[in-house]
Parts: C-alpha cells; structure tokens; sequence
C-alpha cells in the first residue's frame, strides 16, 4: 500500500468527524426552531459510522486491504419537547409549544468526542507522513 | 588406516533447482525513465495542489484537510524527487572521481 493511500484511511476518518460534528452544530443551532407551517418540528440527527464491506476474495494474500469508515445521516429517536407558552402565538390548542427534544448534553459530550477522534486522526496522518520522510533519509551521510 | 566414506554429509540426491538469471531482472529501465516518471508525478501532484489552494480561495474547496493532504502530498513526491535526483549526483560524482 502506497504512502498516499495511509493518508486516505487518515482522510476517511476526518471526513466522517467533520461530518459528526455538522450535525451536532445543526442540532444545537435548531434546537429553539418551533414550525411555523403546522408540520412536525425539526428532528434532531446524528451521524452512523461503519466500516466499509470487507472484500473477502483476497484476505489471505498477506496484503493490508484498508476498510475505510462510512457515515450516514440518520434521525434520532427523540420526541419532541412540549413547553407550556399559552401567549405564544404558535401555541397549539392546550397552549403547548414543541421544540425539537435536542439533548444537549449528549450533543456536547459528542461534540468532545469527535473533536479528539479528528485530532486523533490528524496525528496518525502526520505520523505516516514522518515515516514517510525517514524512509527519504535511507543511505543518507549523517 | 582405513579410509572411511564421509559419512556425516546428506547424500546429495536433492537437485535444488536454481534460479536462472532471468528470474533476477528487475524492470530493466534505466535511470533517465525513473527520473522522468518522478518529475510527471511530482507536476501532477504540485497542479493539483495548486488547483485545491484555489478552490479553497473561491470558498467552495473541499474540506479543509483534504486540501492540507493534497499540499502535504505533492511536497513528499518533491522531496521523493528530489532524493533520486541526489542519489544521481551521487552516483555520478563518485564515477568522476575514480582516477584513470
């Protein structure tokens, strides 16, 4: 496996990181959004990661086949957060207003996490690149 | 004095099959080949750097690290250029200085 494709494992990770973090800046900036057209409030998503299908077909031949993580968007399984604003002129019948049930402590904990989990990555690519660099020093005269 | 077979050797019944020189030769290019290989991949690597950094500019580049791994990625092919390049001078330098 060529340098370059070490630093694309490296790349996949901090896309999928990037991506974690999107979604949890879109939560918390929605979290206070009510609708306005009578349609369901803003549901809340988060990012699903998982290893890309192994190809089986040649495992054995001693060679490292990298298995690169996929994200997607899914919706979490939150029902939205009822507050009692009888003068809100969204209000519905019984005087309740709906925001999304953003957790916001999990989206900060997560947001930790993911933020390590790109550093992370970026450390392992910048290891690769030194490696990289020491093996340009072979038959060098010190 | 008897003289006694050398007994403590196998007996040589097992022909190894050996490797004609053929089986040695790497690609057989010459210098001047891999040099001009590693200058194209180095241009290719420095105009696609080069066209990230501009996309980046405008606002509408990729994400900010695949941009930094294109750069980080054209500098490694120039130093790996730059190497051979010194390796030959090398080579050269120490042919030169063999006195007739």
């Amino acid at each position: 496996m060529s340098y370059i494709d070490s630093f694309k494992i490296s790349e996949a990770g901090m896309n999928v990181e990037r991506m974690r973090l999107d979604a949890i800046a879109q939560n918390l900036a929605n979290q206070h959004t009510i609708a306005t057209d009578g349609s369901a409030p803003y549901a809340p998503v988060s990012v699903i990661a998982s290893p890309s299908a192994v190809d089986f077909s040649n495992l054995l031949d001693g060679q490292f086949h990298p298995v690169a993580p996929k994200a997607m968007l899914v919706q979490q399984n939150v029902s939205p957060r009822k507050s009692y604003e009888p003068d809100n002129p969204m209000a519905d019948s019984q005087g309740f207003v709906s925001y999304p049930g953003v957790n916001k402590v999990n989206e900060m904990t997560t947001m930790m996490m993911a933020t390590r989990a790109y550093e992370a990555d970026v450390k392992a690519m910048n290891a690769a690149k030194s490696m990289a660099l020491s093996a340009l020093d072979i038959g060098e005269k010190s | 004095m008897s003289v006694d077979a050398v007994g403590f050797l196998p007996p040589l019944d097992k022909t190894e099959t050996l490797t004609s020189p053929a089986d040695f030769s790497v690609k057989q290019s010459d210098f001047a080949d891999t040099l001009s290989e590693a200058l194209s991949e180095t241009n290719t690597a420095l105009n696609k750097s080069d066209q990230a950094l501009r996309h980046l500019a405008a606002g509408d580049g990729a994400n900010l690290h695949s941009t930094m791994i294109t750069l980080e990625e054209a500098k490694l092919q120039f130093q790996l250029s730059e190497q051979i390049r010194n390796k030959l001078l090398e080579s050269y330098q120490q042919i030169m200085r063999e006195q007739i």
